[in-house]
This record gives C-alpha cells, sequence and structure tokens, in this order.
C-alpha cells in the first residue's frame, strides 16, 4: 500500500534530507511538501531534489478575505500539485469548499470555538470534491482541555464528512522532522476519533494518491496543449 | 493449598498482541524513560478506564538499547489505542522523539522473528 502524508510544512529546505530518511523508514511512499504562498518561489529548488520517495508540491494559501482567496488560487493552480487553503474562518472555509480548484480543505476547526463545517460546506465540499483534512499537528501540540476540544471538532467534521461523502485525508502537517508520523499511527487517530479503520487507511493512502494522480494528469493535459 | 489463583485455562484468557515498536530520538534512550513517557501519553489520550481496557503490559527483556526497539502487549481489540499512544509521545525527557510501531503479532516467538531479526533452530536447514 502507498502511504502518503501531503502536508509536511518543514521551514526550512536544507532540513528535507532528513525529513525524507525518517519518512521513508516510517513507510511512506510519497510525502507533501508544503511551502506558504509568499514562498512559492522556493518551489524551483523542490524540484531540483532527488529523493528515493516521491515529493509532491504543496502550496498552502491563508487569506484575509475571499476575494484574496479566490487570487491566489487562480495563480498557484497551475504551478503546484496540490493547493491547500488554510481554513478557520467560516467565510473561508465556505469558500474553498465551494471552489472545486481547492483539494483540501486544511483545519476548519482552527482557533475557533466550533467545528468550523456545517451541511452546507460539507455538501458544497462533497460535490467539489474537496477533502477536508485532519491535522495531526494540532492534536500534537494541545493537551488537556484543548484537546479535547479539537478532538471533539474534527469528530464532529469527521461525522459530516462522512455523511456526505466528502473526502478525508490526515495528514502530519509537520513542522520539522520530529512531528512526522508513521501513517499506521496517524491511521489509529482516525480510528480514535469516529472513522472506521478501513477509512481511516484509505484517508492516508487511496485517496491522497488519487489526488496526486489526477492533478498531476490534468497539469500534463495543460502543459502539453 | 496454594495462595495464588490457579492459571485460567486459554479458552478464558484474554485475547493479546504484541506490538513491536521503534523510537528515533536525539539521544539513546533507557526502557523506563520509554516506559514513563508511554504511560503518560496512553493515561492522557484514553484516560484511566480506557487504559484499564488495554491491559498492556510492557515486556521489559525485549527492550534493545541499540536498535531502540521493544514490545508492548495489549488487549487484541485496543491495538489501535496503543498505537494512537505511541503516536503522541513527542518528547521524553529533553529530547525530541518519534515512536512508532514496526507491526503487531499474536506470540513473543513470532514478533521477536519478524521485528528484531531473531533467529531460531528451526531458520536453519538441515544437511
Amino acid at each position: 500500500m502507498d502511504f502518503y502524508d501531503l502536508h509536511v510544512e518543514i521551514e526550512d529546505l536544507k532540513e528535507i534530507d532528513e525529513v525524507i530518511e525518517i519518512s521513508k523508514k516510517l513507510g511512506y511512499s510519497g510525502i507533501g511538501i508544503t511551502f506558504k504562498y509568499a514562498n512559492l518561489n522556493d518551489l524551483n529548488e523542490l524540484k531540483k531534489i532527488k529523493s528515493e520517495i516521491d515529493l509532491v508540491s504543496c502550496v498552502e494559501i491563508s487569506a484575509q478575505g475571499v476575494k484574496e482567496l479566490k487570487r491566489k488560487i487562480s495563480k498557484a493552480r497551475k504551478i503546484v500539485d496540490i493547493v491547500i487553503v488554510s481554513g478557520g474562518d467560516y467565510k473561508i472555509n465556505r469558500a474553498a469548499a465551494e471552489d472545486s480548484r481547492v483539494d483540501i480543505l486544511s483545519h476548519p476547526e482552527y482557533k475557533r470555538m466550533d467545528s468550523g463545517v456545517d451541511h452546507i460546506i460539507a455538501r458544497a465540499a462533497g460535490e467539489n470534491n474537496v477533502a477536508i483534512e485532519i491535522n495531526f499537528h494540532e492534536i500534537l501540540e494541545t493537551f488537556r482541555k484543548i484537546r479535547a476540544h479539537v478532538l471533539g471538532h474534527m469528530r464532529n467534521n469527521i461525522h459530516l464528512a462522512l455523511e456526505y461523502n466528502v473526502p478525508i485525508v490526515i495528514t502530519s502537517s509537520a513542522r520539522n522532522k520530529w512531528e512526522l508520523r508513521g501513517p499506521r499511527e496517524l491511521a489509529a487517530i482516525g480510528q480514535a476519533i469516529g472513522m472506521s479503520l478501513e477509512d481511516s487507511m484509505k484517508s492516508i493512502s487511496d485517496i491522497p494518491k488519487g489526488i496526486v494522480d489526477e492533478n498531476r494528469r490534468k497539469l500534463r493535459v495543460v502543459s502539453h496543449g | 493449598m496454594a495462595d495464588r489463583p490457579k492459571i485460567l485455562p486459554p479458552t478464558l484468557r484474554g485475547k493479546k498482541r504484541y506490538i513491536a515498536f521503534e523510537v528515533i530520538s536525539e539521544k539513546n534512550l533507557d526502557f523506563s524513560e520509554v516506559l514513563n513517557a508511554f504511560w503518560h501519553s496512553l493515561l492522557n489520550f484514553v484516560g484511566e478506564l480506557g487504559t484499564s481496557e488495554t491491559n498492556i503490559w510492557f515486556v521489559k527483556d525485549t527492550w534493545e538499547e541499540k536498535n531502540q526497539r521493544g514490545l508492548v502487549r495489549c488487549d487484541h481489540r485496543y491495538v489501535e489505542y496503543v498505537r494512537s499512544a505511541l503516536a503522541l509521545i513527542d518528547r521524553i525527557g529533553d529530547s525530541r522523539v518519534i515512536a512508532f510501531s514496526l507491526g503487531v503479532s499474536g506470540t513473543m516467538k513470532a514478533a521477536k522473528r519478524k521485528f528484531f531479526g531473531e533467529r531460531t533452530l528451526e531458520d536453519f536447514e538441515p544437511e
């Protein structure tokens, strides 16, 4: 089975060799090196790096308003394999779910008192094939009361996603090599918060791989003709 | 009369699984540090009641200081709990760590053979 972690947000590209080595040891076939929208120029450096595992180029877009979001998406879409929108704000969550160019809606419950996803967003995400992300970094960096709330919100999102056939991806969202986690461990977290083991295994293997393959196919078609 | 209960017949015993795990860290760790961090993580994540259900037991003899590998025994229904507890360990002492499972096995013998590279006489073909 090919495992993919589509959100690895390392701050310095110099660390990438160690990240690749650990990811290989953990059993990944590919990792998504995620850039902030402002650092999109580093993409060329990523293309030069040779590695045994598949390096997927991703961009994480954060925006203050819907207009800014749309502008950034249209610019990034033709360059990178995966477009991730950093959620949290309800309007951004909804705009991302209603835009089929977006691949992943990252942490919709970030810094919120609620889960950030309602039936309208879930339905839109299902129709536009926008995956909802379960962000392991959020679980790892919180504890006790806050962690309980975060897990509760994620549980809520999973429930809605399963109801409206929204794809779910589980990512480590690692900021450095010490925050990477093995695929089976991420799947175990998924199962603990309300997914079936089969679904959570798919959300670290088949679903992210499917997104990557589909986007690469589309990018090839665009560049050829 | 003996002063302890008799060992239960196999049909009445709980079914168990052995999870082999490895720890990647900045410096070499000893068994007690890993044990403490794991218990802390498990109790935090699934609580006292959840932990009681997992029937957890660390197999001390199997800890390999060199490869930083060990075995943990748990109930067969709660393997994923143990895995999530492993994932949630991020620091042992002042060293950053990644703990991950290598695999699951039904007996200690098979676990040692599969994940620790232990060889028995059965592995050698008779001449």
